[in-house]
């Protein structure tokens, strides 16, 4: 069984700057790899080991240029994929979620023999939870969120979904796309051996011409993205004495019978 | 200053990670407790940490000195006791790794690498700390090996011990000769006791050893009989390379924690970092953190290009880097005020545990003595 896990190149937020106008400055940012999709990563690879003999596990991610890291890949390599796959096109910068879900859903068709997808919850950037339900959309094939566990018995994959106020047990036939939530499985720390093999690890760089993908035309701009104004504190404590607690516990209390109750 | 490999960096990486999930939350206990913390002793060995400067052929990575030294360094951040075992280990297989057959190599290497065996460097006396050519402990040759009797003194890790690297004097016709010996730990002529009271580093275990004429086949020897000063003198700067990250950890935990709490504590109406005397505390700890490291990667330059010099760079990394450390520590205490000098902040501890890098693998005033031997060659003869 041929498992594929798609994981977004998004910017590390710890090492984004704020500029004096409130714009985000992400110069010199580097790319790590969606904090959701490492959770799908190592529910994808919990899912292989459990079976080496009969599952293989592909990485695959899409975007413009910028994403061109050997680090990140051989990130994705050490966490148990056996082969990674980069789509990379300026023509994806910005992509809209509908545009990267026909990018991935191209790639998909053209490394093919694909019986199973791992999406991740949503991406770190924009946290829309799209990706999986319209790329299940545009392949014609089951997809299934808010994914919790999943089994495989032959062509059939049993999958736990947690919803909001039930768990609700399915089965769906493969090929299927599954976007599992952040609390299936937390990220390894890889092994040093898992790190000095991953570079060994086959990795296919592509564009959007090799996986024959036009992308179809955007539907918003983005106009502007600013950080917004901090919401200022109601009260500020600097000491823990007898006063300031008895002061902090008045304030608390004020607060609760009046806006929080 | 050397830069770190891809790999190297992800390792380091790897291992920033090992310390903010695992030891983060247990540094404060080993500490308490005193034990040798077998639950992180497995987390490194799992994680490959003990193969990381190994060689290829047992089943190590053969990663830089350099890589090797900066995990020792981060995992000396949260516990110096935790990165001992890193230096515990490279320093106890330096000789096999170094001067061992390829039959010695291929036994004890793959399972100090897989954690599975642990090894100590067995080396120091009552009466004779850094000097080899001081040893009392005798092998004295038999049919079929030797027969090692003697005390040794401060063995790190001893308790925990499956193997020992033992220094030991062999009489050869009148003449004493410093030879190295790969000796069980659990045999029942090894007499392993409680281990000392530390000021600091608790958690690292530091016994005496007792060999109550412990036999040892003649494939126990390490190298020749002779060799042994020559494979003590790689194998303490190796350690003294490992001391000196260790102590680098030291200072920039001193100087993490003191930031985040001089910019939290407030007096007067103004965080105390504001205030000259705190900040400028803070500035020394970040120059001496960096050149720590500069030190540290001009020693590691000079032990894997067996530069002339190596022991005086090695030497001038030890003893700059632990003077740092207990100076950084001692002024986290101060910035702490009060509540640096209670067990609450971890500023106590690293204070407590910076000491001991100024004494342990030579002292700083034997490291100091080393550098004024070739200064004199240098520039006054």
């Amino acid at each position: 069984m041929n498992v594929l896990v798609c994981f977004k190149s998004v910017y590390d937020d710890v090492a984004i700057r704020t500029n004096s106008d409130k714009t985000l400055d992400y110069q010199a940012v580097p790319h790590i790899v969606s904090l959701y999709d490492l959770n799908a990563i190592e529910a994808a690879a919990q899912f292989v080991e459990a079976d080496p003999e009969d599952r293989n596990l592909i990485a695959l991610t899409v975007g413009d240029t910028k994403i061109h890291d050997t680090t990140m890949r051989k990130n994705v390599a050490a966490r148990g994929a056996s082969e990674v796959y980069l789509v990379m096109d300026d023509a994806l910068e910005d992509a809209e979620t509908h545009q990267t879900a026909q990018a991935v859903a191209a790639a998909v068709k053209k490394i093919g023999d694909i019986d199973l997808i791992i999406c991740g919850d949503g991406s770190a950037d924009v946290y829309a939870h799209q990706m999986g339900i319209q790329l299940g959309e545009i392949l014609g094939i089951p997809n299934v969120n808010a994914v919790i566990d999943f089994k495989a018995e032959g062509n059939t994959i049993k999958v736990t979904r947690e919803l909001d106020e039930e768990i609700e047990h399915i089965e769906v036939q493969t090929p299927a796309v599954l976007s599992v939530l952040s609390d299936m499985a937390q990220p390894r720390i890889c092994q040093v051996k898992d790190i000095m093999t991953a570079g060994r690890k086959p990795v296919h760089e592509l564009t959007l011409a090799d996986i024959q993908c036009e992308l179809p035309a955007a539907q918003y701009q983005i106009l502007e993205t600013k950080v917004p104004e901090p919401t200022p504190r109601k009260m500020v404590f600097f000491e823990a004495t007898d006063e300031g607690i008895d002061q902090f516990i008045e304030q608390v209390h004020t607060y609760l019978t009046t806006e929080g109750a | 200053m050397y830069e770190l490999q891809e790999e190297e960096r992800m390792i380091l990486s790897m291992v920033d990670s090992v310390c903010t999930d695992i030891i983060a939350d247990r540094a404060a206990e080993i500490d308490e407790q005193d034990e040798f913390p077998q639950d992180i002793y497995d987390v490194l060995a799992e994680q490959g940490l003990f193969g990381l400067a190994m060689p290829e052929e047992q089943g190590g990575f053969a990663v830089s000195v350099n890589c090797w030294a900066q995990c020792v360094a981060r995992l000396a951040e949260e516990s110096p006791a935790v990165a001992l075992m890193l230096f515990v280990a490279a320093i106890g297989a330096d000789a096999i790794m170094t001067y061992g057959t390829d039959e010695q190599k291929n036994t004890y290497l793959p399972e100090i690498i897989a954690g599975e065996k642990k090894i100590s460097f067995a080396m120091t006396e009552p009466n004779a700390g850094s000097d080899v050519w001081s040893l009392t402990t005798s092998a004295k040759p038999t049919e079929n090996g030797y027969v090692i009797s003697g005390n040794k003194m401060f063995i790190s890790n001893a308790e925990v011990a499956d193997l020992f690297c033992v220094f030991a004097q062999v009489d050869v016709d009148g003449e004493r000769k410093p030879a190295a010996f790969i000796v069980d730990a659990h045999d029942e002529r090894v007499v392993i006791s409680a281990h000392e009271q530390k000021l600091g580093l608790h958690g690292s275990p530091t016994c005496p050893i007792f060999f109550d004429k412990v036999e040892v086949a003649s494939d126990a020897l390490i190298g020749e009989v002779g060799q042994g000063a020559q494979i003590a003198f790689h194998a303490l700067n190796r350690g003294r390379i490992a001391l000196a990250a260790t102590a680098l950890g030291i200072t920039r935990a001193s100087l993490k924690a003191s930031a985040t709490y001089a910019e939290g504590r407030k007096q007067f109406g103004q965080p105390v970092f504001d205030f000259e005397a705190v900040s400028f505390m803070l500035a020394d700890m970040r120059i001496a953190a960096t050149a720590s490291h500069g030190l540290i990667d001009d020693a590691i330059d000079a032990f894997v290009n067996d530069a002339r010099d190596v022991k005086e760079r090695v030497a001038a990394a030890k003893v700059f880097c632990s003077d740092a450390a207990q100076q950084a520590a001692t002024n986290a205490v101060q910035i702490h005020g009060g509540y640096g000098f209670c067990k609450e902040y971890p500023v106590e501890r690293y204070y407590r545990d910076a000491k001991a890098f100024t004494i342990l693998g030579g002292t700083n005033q034997i490291q100091r003595r080393i550098i004024a031997d070739e200064v004199r060659k240098q520039f006054a003869l």
